[in-house]
């Protein structure tokens, strides 16, 4: 993965741990600097060592720290140099939803090494929206998850996310609450 | 022909504008109903926008290929949007067929991805260079460390040179002060003259006061060159505890300590170096004794196999002031001792437990510390038994400022 996403598990590490407990995990875990250079492709091993190594000091399981790490990306990218992108991506839930593969594609085309996920809405209304994800990679359906309500929060919206495997991917369903309440 | 209807239209270019030839807008496309919050169809073109660079004529501006470059108009009022096109005429239409221009502003963060055709490539590029900004952000903040890094190990090896050629400078007088008073003792000690003798005793004793703390700044200037080294060697353990307990015990009964010494074995052969092990345990039996008074310090020698390796342990516990946890994190500072306080009461550079651990390092082990304020504290040290033989390296020689 590329390192922007090292970066922000390393902010969110210091924000959450603090700095001496990164220092610390840095060192065990064998991280330094050039582990974190934004457009740099990371092999993905070396990525999930990260997550494992925060998971490990914080004492969480891996799907509850790629979870926290789902939500914190939204406000890292928004703060980040890509800030105006991701304001770019749309003013509601939806509509950012239904941008993300452009915005995607436009990293790709940016960052060639990169391999970027795709979310396909396929229904959007008050109700619910329905995303399909697909990824060459597996077992990160916690950190989709993440994404989701960090872009819920984004919004001001709140609901409840499920989730599913399909056929072609994994079919995350968006409940929304004020719609449930109605 | 190709006839696309006004909603096709809007999908291509969901920024474009129908012009009338009076000037009036007749159709704005949705990105611009979006953007200035109206739909400012039936609006006069020169109210909503302005051409950039401005020209004059009217509506006629608009004839199809009057533009020899792309048409750049601009929306009035603050924070303007800008926008690049062409002008196309067809089925009796003029279109102005446009795409916003983002540009990292402010005010073009008002655009959204639906604000541009699909084929435009405005957005691929705004963010290429928001990478690139990033990627120019890192390589500036790599090369500020890099430059910081280099910056502090010159100090570093300037400060080591500084420091082992002063040690030496002081070494060699220490040396003959500590020489010189020892040969007069005698003689007066001969001649049997008295009254003298006692004040010669007190410059001795404070010339090797001296050297010892010199000595630790010479040990400290090595580790920090890296080139501290150790020579391993047959020896004997239980030996060296014995040896080096009983050369403190005058230390120990001053203060009226009783110095104890506990050996698994009376003998202990290893393969290490005897001079590091016996440096650490002076360093950390005298400790124990300075921090301790009227009451006890235990040597203790035991083997260990950790990892299916020999481990020498040698615990040294006192029953003297202790050390709070926060004492206890500064501990293995160079020059920083416990408190302030413990430095004016006890003296010392506070070298000593950094000199220890950094042996024990080289050693192939550790130095470890449990302590209880008020109630006392152990000291632990760790080494293979067995030393790799390879282990030995020489200080280089040639090295003009190794004063070893």
């Amino acid at each position: 993965m590329y390192g922007m996403i090292h970066r922000a598990a390393r902010t969110m590490c210091i924000e959450v741990l603090g700095e001496a407990a990164w220092a610390e995990l840095a060192a065990s875990a064998g991280f330094n600097e050039s582990d974190f250079l934004s457009a740099q492709v990371y092999p993905d091993g070396r990525t999930m060592a990260l997550v494992t190594a925060i998971a490990a000091k914080a004492n969480l399981t891996t799907d509850q720290t790629l979870e926290a790490f789902g939500r914190f990306w939204i406000t890292f990218a928004d703060k980040s140099a890509y800030g105006p992108v991701m304001r770019m991506n749309g003013d509601t839930l939806a509509e950012f939803l239904s941008n993300l593969d452009r915005m995607h594609d436009t990293i790709q085309r940016v960052m060639t090494d990169t391999r970027m996920p795709s979310f396909h809405v396929e229904a959007a209304s008050a109700a619910h929206i329905d995303v399909l994800y697909q990824s060459e990679r597996t077992g990160l359906e916690p950190f989709v998850c993440g994404l989701l309500q960090g872009l819920m929060a984004r919004f001001g919206d709140t609901g409840e996310i499920t989730h599913a495997p399909a056929p072609d991917g994994v079919r995350f369903r968006i409940a929304m609450a004020a719609a449930q309440a109605a | 022909m190709l006839f696309l209807d006004d909603s096709e239209l809007d999908k291509l270019y969901p920024a474009r504008l129908v012009v009338a030839a009076s000037g009036v807008i007749e159709v704005a496309g949705p990105s611009f109903r979006r953007l200035l919050s109206r739909d400012i169809a039936g609006a006069h073109f020169d109210d909503v926008f302005r051409l950039t660079p401005r020209r004059r004529g009217g509506a006629e501006t608009f004839e199809e290929g009057a533009f020899t470059t792309p048409l750049k108009i601009v929306t009035r009022g603050a924070a303007p949007l800008h926008f690049r096109g062409a002008v196309v005429e067809t089925h009796g239409r003029r279109h102005l067929l446009l795409s916003g221009v983002p540009d990292g502003s402010a005010a073009s963060e008002r655009f959204r991805y639906g604000d541009f055709s699909p084929t435009d490539g405005a957005i691929d590029l705004l963010l290429a260079m928001q990478a690139h900004s990033a990627s120019l952000d890192d390589a500036r903040h790599l090369s500020e460390q890099l430059v910081e890094a280099r910056a502090a190990e010159a100090a570093s090896v300037a400060k080591s040179r500084f420091l082992a050629s002063m040690s030496h400078e002081l070494r060699t007088p220490l040396n003959a002060i500590i020489g010189f008073t020892e040969i007069v003792i005698d003689d007066l000690a001969e001649a049997g003259v008295e009254g003298s003798t006692e004040d010669l005793a007190r410059v001795l004793r404070a010339a090797t006061h001296l050297l010892a703390l010199v000595n630790d700044v010479l040990d400290l200037a090595k580790i920090e060159a890296g080139k501290m080294t150790v020579r391993p060697e047959a020896m004997d353990f239980a030996e060296v505890v014995s040896d080096v307990a009983g050369t403190l015990g005058p230390l120990a009964r001053r203060a009226g300590n009783r110095l104890e010494v506990e050996l698994q074995a009376p003998t202990l052969p290893g393969f290490s170096d005897e001079n590091r092990i016996r440096q650490c345990l002076i360093n950390l039996i005298g400790n124990a004794l300075k921090f301790t008074s009227d009451g006890k310090v235990t040597a203790t020698l035991a083997v260990e196999t950790v990892h299916a390796r020999e481990e020498i342990v040698i615990r040294v516990t006192d029953t003297g002031i202790g050390m709070s946890p926060e004492q206890v994190d500064r501990l293995f500072r160079p020059f920083v001792q416990a408190t302030t306080d413990i430095a004016a009461s006890f003296g010392g550079t506070g070298l000593g437990l950094v000199i220890t651990q950094e042996s024990a390092r080289l050693l192939g082990g550790s130095v470890s510390v449990e302590s209880t304020l008020g109630v006392g504290s152990t000291f632990t040290l760790r080494a293979p038994r067995w030393m790799e033989s390879n282990a030995e390296a020489e200080i280089p020689q040639d090295s003009a400022w190794v004063v070893a």
